[in-house]
């Protein structure tokens, strides 16, 4: 038997990871992209643990809707990315520094 | 809290004003794609439509506190009034845009269409009242800011600045949901409600790490999206990079959603926690007001120095919170309602000054402005004097009654580091009033911008003075709703 606290180190793990693809990661954005959806799913792995652990169905409806706002947020993404390579001929990450620090 | 879920037909009418603008937002949208010639059109659709919700909310008012939809969604005081409030700014921030999106050819039906999109979102995150329809209100909000951003599709910068809207905005979306797992877990439910009341029974014994754990996480997602230091990288890069209609919009209407976020999760949700999360918020509201300050001082673009003035603005609404009292909530609420007052007629009056090619960005474009255009100048040391909070302009009875309520209740070391702050802030308010009348300029602007921007722009930074020399009727709004 899986004990909450297991999925809840696994979830904690995902989380961190994706947390730290973002910040190390200087190789291009559609990882960032990867990374954020990382995220959402540590979170979601979170609830569906809690939901079922509880005996509660709120959570998995929840992650139901953080599911369909990923596909939503992932689609905006790309196209802010797709605008990004036609503007300056690369996905590097070093191309977004031309705004003044 | 699902099983015992009852949908009751009455309680749509409390959701009237939501279900029509979202409707009215298809239908333009739809109706957009056939006209092709005549734009013009669909921004006074949209306005129509801005009215129409707001008189629906208006209508509103006076009913009785409902929580409906199995307590997800609150209609209250708070609700409605900053409903109100979104949509009357959204409607004077769209008449400052059309001049901009005209000159700068953004003129395209989407920019209303996502406006409109946003101001749903804006409005659901207002009533929620469980942790979904907050999260699904924010992402809506947040969704249709970042496409706004791009709107501008061949200006590298408002990419760049779309992109690291979109990756902060996600970043901070994802630590929210994990404090809200994290909360979801041990309380076991999902509603405000039912959370307050967990917490005010059994929570503060057994789950004390958990909470405070889940609670660190919430104040950092919401720190971010206020812009409040140390999570306020993003906000100068996209007030610079955005379109500037696009950036009076984002620096003023999504302030006062959050704060609505903050009240019901903070100040409802988990109240008997204010011990802990008021320690977190006064490193945030201490931070932003001294970086605020200091950092505004080299700065050279007028979006940017913008930027820093909102950051340390915020620290000011979010010291409010801290004193974990009643009246501190309403001067908080009174101040982001000043805030977003002022803040408009500002970039107004910058929008007002855009010309075809011209973004009227630079502090020096200022030089001389009270020689060739002595009212809107006029117009400018208002603004600029009541953000840097001289009496009697609107700005100095924010700051007074934060600072009345921090000492009163024992902070008086903050008060004073917030008061030190704000006198070095009011240097570059000073600084714009100086070049505006002591400065000569090489060239002189004829405005391009159409009547009723100017009377608005005129009207709001007016009302900037006649509020602050009556004030009272708006203490006692924002003291009326908690």
């Amino acid at each position: 038997m899986i004990s909450l606290s297991d999925y809840l180190i696994l979830s904690a793990i995902i989380f961190c990871i994706g947390l730290a693809g973002i910040f190390i990661n200087r190789a291009n954005i559609i990882i960032l992209l990867m990374c954020i959806e990382l995220i959402l799913l540590a979170v979601n792995t979170n609830f569906i643990a809690f939901s079922y652990f509880l005996g509660d169905e709120a959570g998995q409806i929840f992650v139901f809707f953080i599911l369909t706002v990923a596909a939503a947020e992932v689609s905006i993404g790309l196209a802010i990315l797709t605008l990004l390579f036609r503007n300056s001929g690369s996905i590097s990450v070093d191309v977004i520094s031309n705004l003044k620090r | 809290m699902i099983n015992n879920f009852q949908f009751d037909i009455s309680s749509l009418l409390f959701v009237i004003p939501e279900i029509f603008l979202l409707s009215a937002t298809i239908a333009i949208l739809i109706l957009n794609l056939f006209l092709t010639k005549n734009k013009q059109l669909v921004y006074y659709l949209t306005q129509l439509v801005l009215l129409v919700t707001g008189l629906l909310c208006f209508n509103l008012i006076g009913e009785t506190k409902a929580i409906i939809f199995g307590g997800s969604f609150i209609l209250d005081d708070i609700a409605l009034i900053f409903k109100i409030f979104i949509i009357a700014s959204t409607m004077v921030a769209m008449t400052y845009s059309r001049h901009y999106l005209i000159t700068h050819s953004l003129f395209v039906g989407e920019y209303f269409v996502l406006i409109l999109l946003s101001l749903l979102g804006m409005m659901v995150m207002v009533s929620g009242y469980s942790l979904l329809t907050m999260y699904l209100g924010l992402e809506i909000l947040s969704l249709s800011l970042y496409t706004l951003i791009a709107i501008a599709r061949d200006r590298t910068i408002a990419i760049e600045a779309a992109l690291k809207y979109f990756i902060l905005g996600s970043i901070s979306s994802g630590l929210l949901l994990y404090g809200m797992s994290m909360i979801y877990g041990v309380t076991g439910s999902i509603n405000i409600i039912e959370i307050a009341e967990f917490v005010a029974n059994t929570g503060i014994k057994s789950n004390l790490l958990v909470i405070n754990f889940s609670l660190v996480f919430l104040v950092i997602a919401i720190a971010f999206k206020l812009g409040a230091v140390p999570f306020h990288m993003w906000v100068p890069d996209v007030y610079q990079g955005s379109p500037t209609s696009v950036t009076m919009f984002i620096s003023t209407v999504p302030k006062m959603a959050v704060i609505a976020i903050l009240i019901r999760l903070l100040t409802d949700g988990l109240e008997y926690m204010h011990i802990y999360w008021s320690d977190l918020l006064i490193v945030l509201a201490l931070l932003s007001i001294a970086i605020g300050a200091v950092v505004a001082l080299k700065q050279t673009n007028i979006k940017r120095m913008l930027a820093y003035s909102t950051i340390s603005h915020i620290g000011f609404v979010i010291l409010g919170f801290v004193t974990g009292v009643i009246s501190g909530y309403a001067a908080s609420v009174f101040y982001i309602l000043v805030y977003i007052l002022t803040s408009l007629a500002a970039f107004g009056i910058i929008i007002l000054f855009n010309k075809k090619g011209f973004e009227a960005d630079k502090i020096i474009d200022y030089k001389g402005f009270s020689k060739h255009s002595p009212w809107f100048a006029l117009m400018m040391l208002i603004v600029m004097l009541s953000m840097a909070g001289i009496p009697p302009f609107i700005g100095f009875y924010s700051k007074f009654f934060i600072l009345q309520q921090v000492v009163a209740e024992g902070y008086v070391f903050v008060a004073i580091f917030a008061v030190v702050f704000a006198v070095i802030s009011s240097y570059y308010y000073l600084q714009i009033i100086k070049f505006m009348y002591f400065d000569q300029s090489e060239k002189t602007a004829i405005f391009s911008a159409p009547m009723d921007i100017k009377i608005v722009v005129s009207i709001n930074a007016v009302l900037i003075l006649i509020v602050g020399l009556f004030p009272d009727f708006w203490i006692e709004l924002s003291r009326s709703l908690f």
